[in-house]
């Protein structure tokens, strides 16, 4: 038990936590001002100005709206279950930052460079169904645990398609590490060869991170707010962030997977002298730009139409394409052997 | 400092498997179940056997456990009807409980520990040079091939049981073809007629 | 990487592979070809019935020899082939037999045919596996599609509670196998029953662990086969589940689970005989007399049958007990007769029938020898076959049973075997009486065309006639059990 105040590990803790820290702060300020972007993108696609008030250009809206929600009081229903109230935002916000352990920003930029990263993120994104079915159950409110109900069914479902997608890349790559899945794209990006995947990978994301047209979770004109009727001032706000954060995880992980993470567009020595960052972000700006165009533009599904989609649809399609994709590595010969 | 982890993940694994069976409230049982899982993958993750720690996460506690919850949380259960049915049984389950401990303290009791004890070859097959998923995918689809096939066919035996047993052929329910929705004009649906002022029914 | 897809492996491994493919091409099949179900069921039962041939086929072609094949996993020898060949002719007599059932009870769905080929499928892996993963393995397919046909009739409240019962009660015994297994492996460093064989005769052999992993292993199987104490479920089981599906339980399961039994204890746990004998012992005396004294009161066939189950296999797993070549060789020829004579009287359950409602009560049969001479004669037959009557089959079955035990120095229990069958004979012939001697109160109007009544009479002339062909039978019987014990 000596080893506990061992220097090394002591040191080893220390990078850690700075380490996260340094990948946190930016990503919360990012979530932060996602909102502020989806207003403004929502606003232009409606021709609207959007906000323009506080700050310059409206810059400052994010800020006044978190000190509002801050400042507001937290209301907890009688017939709650207090705990797991509480416990439930906490597991929706904890979960969507946790997923950031292994996605990497850039070349060797990540806290920790697991084997089995893409299962890691996968576990994460199916765990996130938690905090929504906990809200659910424990405001002990009908709105409330419908909501949670059609999203843990809704999200159920979309895993098995998202799941699929991923073997398909997963065939091309031959390693579940998220670095060598960036890498075996240097030459094309997955997106060209499974463009179909792409399109299916997307949706279901949209479906998985309760998005529009899939927002059935908190559909207010039949649930009110959906699982978080109840909740208000600061619950109410990470829960709000989480379902941001989560969009750019799944955003990230939709560049890792089809955009070819850090690289850039082209082998050329002049793209190549920019960080692998600004590939990273804007690949993942530009998916996020996809998310909040689709919330403008399309109505919301109805719930059977969703579930048909993801069983009926989605799910037979995916796995034709592992089928086909594996069938044309194989009489190819292009199946990668030892990464 | 991986043995602090493994008493922490062991500890807790324990004292929520606990709380699984004595919780009041089936909802904070499988709760607890979740806790319980999330613990064992971490054991797992300090053996090193990281593709199973995933495994366990994505199916245990991101698939199965979400229908537990699902389906606990619909049930309308009496609980307190259903304490008192374990009340009346407690005398007769507490005799083959404490019949069963006895056995399995007798067993530990004579057995011999250490994993020079085993018979068998060398079980430790964890190797740091090779992923563990490669290796269990290597073993998987080769020695065990007849086996991974007969899982396969389990697991349709399921689905077909499944659908046997729930599904039932309904009559007068108005189905929608999605494609049909889908491949539908306007020339079908919409008619514009021109009616003069005045002149309409 | 070694390639375990090669032709040594596959040949050995036809018969399930050919079956699998089969239920792939049947279930689409049931799908997508349209039509009445009614209309369709007879050509759904005879794709069946034709899959089970092909694979009969394949498995006779095969031959005998004696090998191992995907490493370790399954295995073939006489046993097994003739284990299997017992299965898939049972399976296909009782698909004949059981058609007239489903268009009276409208079990017309396509996937009841389906589930029967998946567990009869689970049934062949169990018989031919030469490890415990591949027995689990086989053993959940079986069961899986057994909890399902159980339950099958969804709108009888008895059948669901059957079901349910049946999974549940079965889910804890794999449970209690898996356990154990677990248990061996962790003494043994193996699952392999040929390796375990050889790992116990170098280790030594008092180890409390070892006792406890096998009574759970054996208390699994005997869950299985319905042996007291754990045979709670099989009344219920029986009486709920559609007629057709309890022929199925009562006779092929059983086959299949003994066949995998005797590799167990005869190939696996051999050395270690003097651990599993005494538990034997008192597990199949227990349920000798369960079976006997609980079917006395039972107005159900049905309910009487499972009894009747219950008490036959008591005496299959007494004298395997014996760990003996004799033992195991007169309880491979109980085995096959039993086989016969349930297959008989379910073939007549099947086809009790009033104005197109299927009766189970045993006051029914009263004054059929008049309105049905030929099924009464040919059921009064198959009963005091069951009884042990000489010269009939089950005479002989009990006869060599009793004969092994006294040659294996256990006298006392082949005393106390011989009591329970004179309490069980009383039952049997109590249906006889009833057949015979009773006022008519409820003439049963038996539809008699279709199969049943040649399997019927099929069954009955084996019984009768056994006394001719009982040398060839023993000889052969001797022939499997000597290929396994020494």
């Amino acid at each position: 038990m000596l080893d506990i105040i061992n220097y090394d590990a002591f040191l080893f803790l220390i990078t850690i936590f700075a380490k996260i820290l340094v990948l946190v702060i930016p990503l919360l300020i990012i979530v932060a001002f996602l909102t502020y972007a989806e207003r403004k993108v929502i606003a232009a696609v409606q021709l609207r100005k959007g906000p323009n008030v506080v700050g310059p250009f409206g810059l400052l809206q994010p800020l006044a709206d978190g000190l509002k929600l801050f400042s507001k009081e937290s209301i907890f229903p009688t017939v709650a279950n207090k705990f797991i109230f509480i416990l439930a935002p906490m597991v929706a916000f904890g979960l969507s930052i946790a997923a950031w352990a292994v996605i990497p920003v850039a070349d060797g930029w990540v806290i920790s460079n697991i084997n089995v990263g893409i299962l890691y993120l996968f576990a994460i994104s199916s765990l996130s169904v938690y905090g929504i079915i906990m809200a659910g159950w424990a405001s002990n409110s009908k709105y409330a645990f419908m909501g949670a109900l059609r999203s843990a069914a809704q999200m159920v479902s979309y895993e098995v398609s998202i799941g699929l997608v991923i073997v398909t890349v997963l065939v091309c790559v031959g390693s579940l590490n998220l670095g060598k899945i960036v890498y075996a794209q240097q030459n094309t990006w997955f997106i060209f060869p499974l463009f179909p995947m792409f399109i299916v990978f997307f949706i279901s994301a949209l479906a998985e991170t309760n998005r529009a047209p899939f927002d059935l979770p908190e559909d207010e004109s039949s649930l009110v707010g959906g699982y978080f009727t109840e909740y208000s001032s600061m619950l109410f706000a990470m829960f709000f962030l989480g379902e941001y954060a989560a969009m750019i995880m799944m955003s990230g992980m939709t560049t890792i997977l089809f955009l070819g993470g850090w690289l850039a567009p082209f082998d050329i020595a002049l793209l190549n002298k920019v960080p692998g960052i600004i590939w990273f972000a804007g690949k993942t700006s530009l998916i996020l730009f996809l998310f909040l165009w689709v919330r403008a533009t399309f109505p919301r599904f109805r719930y059977d139409q969703l579930m048909r989609i993801g069983w009926k649809v989605f799910l037979p399609l995916s796995l034709l394409w592992v089928v086909l994709t594996s069938g044309f590595l194989i009489v190819f010969d292009l199946l990668p052997g030892n990464v | 400092m991986v043995s602090i982890f493994f008493y922490l993940f062991a500890f807790i694994l324990i004292f929520s498997s606990v709380f699984v069976i004595t919780a009041k409230n089936p909802v904070h049982s499988v709760f607890f179940l979740i806790l319980s899982f999330f613990n064992a993958t971490g054991l797992f993750v300090l053996m090193g056997a990281e593709f199973l720690a995933m495994l366990l996460l994505i199916v245990y506690v991101g698939a199965v456990a979400v229908l537990f919850l699902f389906v606990i949380m619909m049930l309308n259960i009496d609980f307190k009807s259903l304490r008192t049915g374990i009340m009346k049984n407690a005398r007769l389950g507490l005799i083959i409980g404490v019949v069963l401990l006895a056995e399995i303290i007798f067993s530990i009791m004579g057995m011999h520990y250490g994993k020079d004890k085993i018979l068998g070859t060398n079980l430790s097959v964890v190797s740091n040079e090779i992923e563990n998923t490669r290796l269990l995918g290597n073993v998987l689809y080769t020695d065990y091939i007849y086996l991974f096939q007969t899982a396969g066919l389990i697991l349709l035996v399921a689905m077909v049981g499944a659908i046997v047993l729930t599904h039932r052929k309904r009559d007068n329910v108005r189905k929608q073809d999605a494609t049909k929705q889908v491949l539908r004009n306007k020339s079908e649906t919409l008619n514009i007629n021109d009616i003069e002022i005045g002149k309409g029914a | 990487m070694n390639s375990l897809i090669d032709n040594s492996n596959l040949i050995l491994a036809l018969p399930e592979i050919f079956l699998a493919l089969w239920l792939l091409i049947f279930i689409p099949l049931g799908v997508y070809s349209g039509g009445s179900l009614a209309v369709r069921q007879s050509y759904f039962s005879l794709f069946a019935v034709i899959g089970l041939l092909g694979t009969f086929l394949i498995l006779l072609s095969g031959g005998y020899k004696a090998t191992i094949a995907f490493n370790d996993l399954i295995v073939s020898d006489k046993l097994v082939v003739y284990m299997k060949s017992l299965v898939l002719v049972a399976g296909i007599l009782i698909f004949s037999i059981s058609e007239r059932y489903r268009s009276l009870e409208k079990l017309f769905i396509f996937e009841y045919p389906v589930l029967v080929l998946f567990s009869i499928l689970g049934m062949l892996i169990m018989i031919s596996s030469n490890d415990f993963i591949t027995l689990y393995m086989g053993l959940e397919l079986q069961s899986l599609s057994l909890y399902v046909l159980a339950a099958m009739k969804k709108d009888s409240k008895n059948s669901s509670e059957a079901g349910l019962k049946y999974f549940i009660l079965g889910a804890i015994a794999s449970g209690f196998l898996l356990f154990g297994v677990s248990l061996i492996f962790g003494i043994t460093g193996t699952t392999s029953f040929t390796t375990l064989a050889t790992s116990f005769s170098n280790m030594s052999l008092n180890q409390p662990l070892l006792v406890f992993a096998i009574i759970m292993i054996l208390s699994a199987m005997a869950f299985k086969i319905s042996i007291a104490p754990f045979h709670m479920w099989t009344p219920d089981v029986y009486e709920g589940a559609p007629t057709s599906i309890t022929a199925f339980f009562a006779v092929v399961p059983k086959i299949a689970a003994f066949a995998v039994l005797m590799r167990i204890l005869f190939i696996a746990f051999y050395e270690i005989s003097f651990i599993w004998q005494q538990i034997l012992i008192v597990m199949s005396i227990l349920s000798i007399f369960v079976g006997a004294f609980g079917a006395l009161l039972q107005t159900s066939i049905k309910r009487l049958m499972a009894y009747s189950t219950i008490s036959n296999v008591g005496y299959v797993l007494l004298s395997l007990s014996l760990a003996t070549s004799i033992g195991l060789e007169s309880s491979i020829i109980y085995i096959t007769i039993y086989t016969v004579s349930t297959l008989g009287v379910f073939a007549f359950i099947l086809s009790m029938e009033k104005e197109k409602v299927l009766l189970d009560k045993i006051s029914s049969f009263s004054g059929l020898s008049k309105s049905h001479p030929f099924y009464a004669l040919t059921f009064t037959i198959l009963l005091l076959s069951l009884a042990g009557l000489p010269p009939l089959a089950g005479f002989f079955a009990k006869f060599y049973i009793f004969r092994s035990l006294i040659i294996g120095d256990m006298l006392w229990v082949a005393v106390i075997g011989i009591l329970g069958s004179v309490v069980a004979a009383y039952y049997y012939l109590k249906i006889i009486k009833i057949m015979y001697l009773d006022d008519s109160e409820e003439l049963l109007n038996i539809n008699s065309n279709n199969y049943i009544k040649y399997v019927l009479g099929f069954c009955a002339f084996l019984v009768i006639s056994f006394i001719f062909f009982a040398d060839s039978l023993i000889e052969f019987c001797i022939n499997i059990s000597k290929a396994i014990v020494l």
